[in-house]
């Protein structure tokens, strides 16, 4: 026995533990620290589904029917084979859409109306407030059986003396400190599931304490306990099943399948699997781990229960068998234990069952409400007292509902009925997860009928038994009506309560459910959602847009207006979540993120409102800003409209459309601004019997000028008015927008600008626009007033739209076609090269008339000082039509008219009204072309004026496109003029130029000769000609360089051109050579050459060549004659040396002569010298004769060493008569050298006598003899007296000697047989010291 | 993705086969006065349904963590 003090005191101890543990959960979620993100603590918070009902009344179940409590918890077994792809999915769907109870899954699912949802709600709460009283009982109960072993009617004591009130107190605060204390758009409560788990935790340590006690201490296992009942007749039928209704087979698969869909939908099971759930990965462990709790805490569950049999307890007390066997048994703390994990199981299961509940009343219930009453405003800041309120609210109903109405019914059916009260959701939830097709209908259908039928054969038979209905009820049927009878529902009868009521209430649901859904059809928003939760595992696809918004607030609107519902702190958090959803800053949002946001927007409010009062809030709230939905594809909105129109409206638009694709077909068909708008007014006037219409377009200066009419007199045509701003013309122009007047005698002070016939009825005016211009007004009157329907002016907007679009498009083309044809006739202007001035001016003139479609044109150029203007060219138009025969040339600028002003003003002149009085004009001549508009524009070059350029009588008026196509087209004729007079210039220049070059090069004193790579001769000067005796144009272009050279001689020209020794590359200077005269003959030629060069590739070669014939002919001349000087000198010399001799011999031999007998001895004497200068002479002779008779020379290559060694030999003998030296350095390799050896032997004999003769006292004669390059050399010298200065020119001259008896031809003629070898002789002398001759030959001939 | 499709139809013949086990007509086999080692036969083949089907949720549970 245990004090109240005592148990009180442990109670309130361990809420306030549990109180600390929440608070502490709370704080770590703050803090950004989960303590329950873990699948454990999710797996272990599942166990909210063990109540006192699992505490206490599976102890009492077993006791009475057996093993039947089992099927309890191996539903949750099996079923947990369904959550990886259930209950994720639900998961999933419920995270993405902020979805915190099953009414706003329905909800959101089925629509968004708000009455399934309240449905829903009703019956769960019906379901749940007797469960929760159940839970309310059971502590007191069980703290009155701790504290005095009594079992106390509750209806016996007052509610102040009743635990079971204060204990709902305690469990309504503890509800609304951990699941209410603020609003949480998640609904989330850390603390609460934290607490949840710890009670899990005790509950299981409780139980398991106790069953260990009873199986191990009371008795010896679970051996003895199972034979000991086996054993006993009373009790052995509860180790079977199917002994009785209360454990039937039938029975074991309804508790099942409850318990298979109780896992799911009981409120707190739904809140704490689904919208406490922190990743969905702990589903993994969920799903075994929570079988395995609920394993363990009903391990014991049979021993506790037989344990009490056996211990003789009554069975009728069996559900508080747990506290009652330790307290017999003399263990009060351990059923102190036990008690507290009652408590817990009861605490959570009410606290969590309250919020969850208290959510969905608030979401489903009280919003809708506000917002059908219109209080949403004024209820928004109170949500959080409501959502106390209605926990505070659903503990009392729990209680004052079992305190008042359930005494009577056991414990362990009202879990029963709880669980066959929230099945009823079960086909509209699955539906919504897995069948496109159930509607909103259905579901409502289905849960009616289906709580209707649970109400009515489970509930109502313990109402009949607390008395609130007649007991005839259950035995007769209502009204009589057996077959209604609620336990015996038509007829169906042996079956037990529950089986039952559920087969009923399941058979309607499912059946009115999947009926009503295959009848009924699915609402747009209906089949969107059931898209996106059925395919919630599919790929997101982005689907086309097809909604938008026409304004939209900014995000910072969206969160002020969020905070009124979420608080400040949440709204930022929400704030940030989105802006990282989307990833796009605010202000590159389109149409798709402000749908997201809106989206969003509703699911944020959603989590507090739920679906159906978020919808219309948010919608209510964009709607209050002016943003509405708009179809993105408005076409495609006419046409699912028109569906809707009546069949008068249908043929009434396809009349107009009809009318408009004819218009269309017209305005399609020209290009051609009146053609367009004759084909306008063509149509209002035959197809829609429109009395006047009238087109008026804007010119560029805001004119607006009547283009078109019909009905109206034809002189309205050309009608200008300038529109004002105040009548309806301006407003039409302005706005621009369609303006219809019904009665236009209402507005007579606006109808400035119309015509009369316009403003008798009524009419409307319809701007011409474009995208961005307002081109024109059309008009419509009729003289009936109030004509025009709203369909008219629909109907007029569109066709003025096109009729604008049309204009705008003829207008492009016409400005393209104009440049085409332009830019056309400045192409043809440039091609008109070879045109006189007059065809260029012309037919630039007729091109100009043609493209500013005028009649007249007339060109005039202007003089240099700008003063006088020459008429060039009259257009043919204009020559034919006027009548002025002789029309004069030169106008001076003074006297000109109104045509001068575009030289004196310096600008382009329009004049579209010739015949209005103006200054300038000064008339024209009769017979001249009758001018009624006139454009002319002054050429420029430069800042000059060049011509004056005019064109007339356009039809009409002539405009800045006129100015700008003959401006354009006159520059080109200019340029083209300019470009001609240029050319003319640069080609009389160049052939200045030619013709200066011809002379040049003809009358050149050289012959002058170019000829190119291919050696043709391309210049040929007359002095060449003549130097080689042809005609220039037969040589010219016909004849090759190589054929008026030698043979060979151009290569050697060429060689010599490339090489840098002859006057640098590219250059020959001074050669001489020989060129071929025409009849064969070789011309001796100077030859200075060039080779010609184009960007350094060689293109050819001139060459400058001078005569030298005459040159060489006066050479040979003087050779001639100095030659005769020296024959004439020889003869002299001769006569000289033989006269000598001959005196003497002639002397003596008269004196011999004349006495032959006297004195023979002188006789002798004188004969002797006769004989010795007879000799003398002889020798002379043959000297002479050699020289004259000298022959050339036989060459045969020899050794020069070994000649020389032998010549030596001959001289030997007088070189030892005058006491002289022989040296010889001779070179051992000197190689064969070409000779005659007696030509040359003579010749060093003659140079060697020589040096003897010079060394009269002796001396040193020697030879040497050597190489040098591929000459050979012999070097002879003497140290003898040397041959003074003064004569060495002279000493190779015949007949000359510096000696008294030489013959003066010894060095003569050994110079000229070294010429003739090709060698050389060379002298070198110092007088007293000696002399070297130095004789070359070369090694090879 | 067939691998997934195919352990779905196998988590679907767990869920299937243990609702099959528990109700009758199998549960008419146990359902009788007999004991193994003292506990009575339908007793045990509860439990051992019961432990079979946590084993296997835990198996299941474990080769789809593992897979992904």
């Amino acid at each position: 026995m245990l004090s109240t003090g005592l148990v009180a005191a442990a109670a309130f101890g361990y809420l306030l533990m549990l109180f600390a543990i929440a608070y502490y959960g709370d704080r770590q979620r703050a803090r950004g620290k989960s303590i329950i993100a873990n699948p454990y603590i999710y797996a272990l918070s599942l166990a909210v589904y063990c109540t006192a009902w699992t505490f206490y009344g599976s102890v009492g179940k077993a006791a009475t029917s057996g093993v039947t409590f089992l099927t309890i918890y191996l539903g949750p077994t099996i079923i947990a084979f369904s959550w990886w792809f259930g209950l994720r999915k639900l998961l999933r769907i419920c995270k993405e859409n902020n979805l915190t109870t099953m009414s706003d899954f329905l909800t959101l699912r089925y629509g968004k109306g708000a009455f399934l949802g309240a449905l829903a709600t009703v019956g769960v709460l019906l379901a749940i407030t007797p469960y929760i009283g159940l839970q309310l009982k059971s502590i007191s109960d069980t703290f009155n059986i701790l504290v005095s072993k009594e079992f106390t009617p509750t209806q016996a004591i007052p509610i102040y003396q009743d635990t079971a009130f204060y204990v709902a107190l305690l469990l309504a605060m503890f509800g609304i400190l951990f699941g209410a204390r603020h609003l949480d758009p998640m609904e989330r409560h850390e603390g609460l599931v934290a607490a949840v788990v710890f009670e899990s935790l005790i509950e299981l340590l409780a139980f398991t304490s106790l069953g260990l006690l009873v199986t191990f201490g009371l008795f010896s296992g679970w051996g003895e306990i199972f034979q000991r009942i086996q054993q006993s007749p009373e009790f052995q039928q509860l180790l079977l099943v199917n002994t009785g209704p209360h454990n039937s087979y039938t029975l074991l698969l309804v508790l099942t399948l409850l318990a298979m869909g109780a896992i799911h939908f009981l409120p707190r099971m739904f809140h704490m699997a689904v919208v406490e759930n922190t990743n969905e990965k702990h589903i993994f462990t969920a799903i075994w781990l929570f079988p395995l709790y609920l394993l363990l805490i009903n391990l014991f569950v049979m021993p506790i229960a037989f344990g009490g049999l056996l211990l003789g307890l009554p069975p009728a007390q069996a559900d508080t068998f747990v506290l009652r066997i330790p307290l017999e048994t003399g263990h009060p703390f351990l059923a102190l234990l036990v008690f507290l994990g009652g408590l817990s199981a009861s605490m959570a299961m009410v606290a969590v069952a309250s919020i969850a509940v208290s959510t969905m009343l608030l979401n489903s219930l009280v919003m809708p409400l506000a917002i059908r009453l219109k209080m949403q405003e004024r209820i928004t800041p109170h949500l959080l007292t409501i959502k106390r309120g209605a926990i505070l609210l659903l503990i009392l109903l729990g209680y004052f509902g079992y305190h008042l109405v359930w005494p009577t019914v056991m414990l362990v059916d009202i879990g029963l009925i709880a669980f066959c009260g929230v099945m009823q959701l079960v086909p509209a939830m699955v539906g919504a997860l897995y069948w496109r097709d159930a509607t909103r209908w259905g579901a409502i259908a289905g849960l009616a009928s289906g709580f209707l039928l649970c109400s009515y054969t489970l509930v109502l038979p313990y109402l009949v038994e607390a008395g609130w209905f007649p007991q005839s009820l259950l035995t007769a049927g209502p009204y009589g009506l057996a077959f209604l009878k609620p336990t015996a529902f038509l007829g169906l009868s042996g079956l037990d309560n529950l089986s039952h009521g559920f087969f009923w209430s399941m058979l309607f649901n499912v059946g009115t459910f999947v009926g009503v859904s295959l009848f009924t059809n699915p609402s747009p928003v209906e089949e969107e959602q059931a898209r996106r939760f059925v395919g919630v595992f599919e790929e997101e696809r982005e689907l086309p847009l097809e909604k938008r918004y026409t304004f939209f607030p900014t995000l910072d609107h969206l969160t002020r207006f969020l905070e009124k519902f979420i608080g400040p702190r949440k709204a930022k958090e929400a704030r940030q979540a989105f802006l990282r959803q989307v990833a796009i800053p605010e202000s590159d949002w389109g149409d798709r993120e402000k749908l997201r946001l809106a989206g969003f927007v509703e699911r944020t409010v959603a989590r507090s409102l739920g679906p159906a009062a978020a919808r219309v809030i948010v919608e209510g709230y964009l709607s209050s800003l002016g943003s509405r939905m708009e179809d993105v594809f408005d076409l495609f909105g006419r046409i699912s409209s028109s569906l809707e129109e009546s069949e008068q409206q249908l043929k009434r638009r396809v009349a107009e459309l009809s009318v408009l694709f004819e218009a269309a077909r017209r305005l399609a068909s020209s290009l051609y601004i009146p053609d367009l708008l004759e084909g306008v007014l063509g149509v209002l006037e035959e197809k829609l019997g429109i009395e006047k219409c009238s087109v008026r377009l804007l010119d560029e200066d805001g004119f607006l000028h009547m283009k078109g009419s019909r009905g109206l007199p034809p002189e309205v045509r050309e009608q200008v008015g300038k529109p004002e701003a105040d009548s309806l013309l301006g407003q039409c122009l302005l706005t621009p927008q369609v303006l219809s007047v019904a009665d236009a005698s209402l507005v007579a002070d606006r109808l400035r600008g119309l015509l009369e016939e316009e403003v008798l009825g009524s009419l409307v005016l319809a701007p011409i626009t474009t995208e961005t211009l307002t081109l024109g007004v059309l008009t419509a009157a009729s003289s009936q007033k109030g004509y025009f329907t709203r369909e008219h002016v629909e109907f007029f907007q569109s066709l003025a739209g096109q009729l604008g679009l049309a204009v705008r498009t003829a207008n492009m083309e016409e400005a393209l076609r104009l440049d085409e044809s332009r830019l056309e006739a400045v192409w043809r202007l440039s091609q008109m090269t070879r045109a006189t001035l007059q065809e260029i001016t012309d037919f630039a003139l007729e091109e100009a008339v043609r493209l500013t479609k005028s009649k007249i044109g007339y060109l005039a150029f202007m003089n240099e000082e700008e003063t006088v203007l020459t008429m060039q060219a009259w257009s043919k138009t204009a020559m034919a039509e006027c009548a002025i025969t002789d029309k004069p040339i030169i106008y001076p600028l003074e006297t000109t008219g109104l045509w001068g002003e575009a030289v004196r003003q310096r600008r382009p002149i329009i004049t579209n009204d010739y015949a209005a009085a103006n200054p300038f004009k000064k008339g024209y001549p009769g017979g001249h072309v009758a001018i009624r508009r006139h454009l002319n524009i002054p050429v420029f070059d430069g800042d000059h004026i060049v011509a004056v350029a005019g064109v007339g009588n356009k039809d009409e008026d002539y405009d800045e496109s006129d100015v700008r196509q003959l401006t354009l087209l006159m520059n080109g004729m200019w340029w083209q003029i300019k470009r001609q007079r240029a050319e003319e210039a640069l080609t009389a220049e160049v052939e200045r130029g030619i013709y200066f070059q011809h002379l040049l090069i003809h009358t050149c004193m050289d012959g002058i000769v170019a000829n190119d790579m291919a050696g043709i001769i391309r210049t040929f000067n007359e002095t060449a000609a003549h130097i080689l005796g042809y005609q220039p144009e037969e040589v010219l272009g016909t004849m090759n360089i190589r054929e008026l050279y030698a043979p060979s001689q151009l290569q050697e020209i060429d060689a010599k051109i490339h090489d840098s020794a002859y006057g640098g590359p590219g250059t020959l200077e001074n050669y001489e050579t020989r060129m071929r005269h025409k009849n064969g003959a070789l011309v001796p030629v100077w030859l200075s050459a060039r080779l010609l060069y184009e960007n350094d590739r060689e293109i050819g070669m001139i060459g400058h060549f001078k005569d030298l014939r005459e040159r060489k002919h006066m050479e040979e001349e003087l050779l001639r004659s100095e030659r005769l000087a020296i024959l004439g000198k020889m003869a002299a010399h001769i006569s000289h040396e033989i006269k000598n001799p001959l005196m003497l011999i002639g002397g003596f031999a008269r004196q011999v002569l004349k006495d032959p007998g006297a004195n023979p001895e002188k006789n002798q004497e004188k004969l002797q010298i006769i004989v010795d200068e007879v000799r003398r002479l002889e020798d002379f002779l043959v000297e002479v004769g050699n020289y004259a008779k000298f022959s050339e020379p036989q060459k045969t290559p020899g050794d020069l060493n070994a000649l020389i060694q032998e010549t030596c030999l001959r001289l030997e003998p007088s070189m030892q008569e005058s006491k002289i030296e022989l040296s010889l350095q001779l070179d051992p390799h000197l190689p064969p050298v070409p000779f005659d050896p007696a030509h040359l032997r003579q010749v060093i004999l003659n140079i060697a006598k020589n040096g003897i003769e010079a060394m009269e006292g002796g001396g040193i004669l020697s030879i040497a003899t050597g190489r040098r390059g591929e000459r050979a050399f012999v070097v002879i010298g003497d140290t003898g007296v040397g041959i003074p200065p003064e004569v060495r020119e002279k000493i190779f001259q015949p007949f000359f000697s510096s000696k008294a008896k030489g013959s003066g031809l010894g060095l003569a003629i050994s110079q000229k047989i070294i010429e003739a070898h090709q060698g050389e002789i060379a002298i070198d002398s110092e007088p007293h010291k000696g002399t070297r001759v130095t004789i070359f030959l070369k090694t090879k001939s | 993705m067939p691998a997934l499709a195919k352990r779905r139809k196998l988590w679907a013949l767990g869920g299937i086969m243990g609702f099959l086990l528990i109700n009758y007509p199998v549960l008419q086999i146990f359902n009788l006065h007999t004991a193994l080692g003292g506990i009575p036969l339908l007793v045990l083949y509860l439990h051992g349904v019961w432990m079979a089907a946590i084993f296997a949720l835990y198996a299941l549970g474990k080769s789809l963590t593992s897979q992904e």
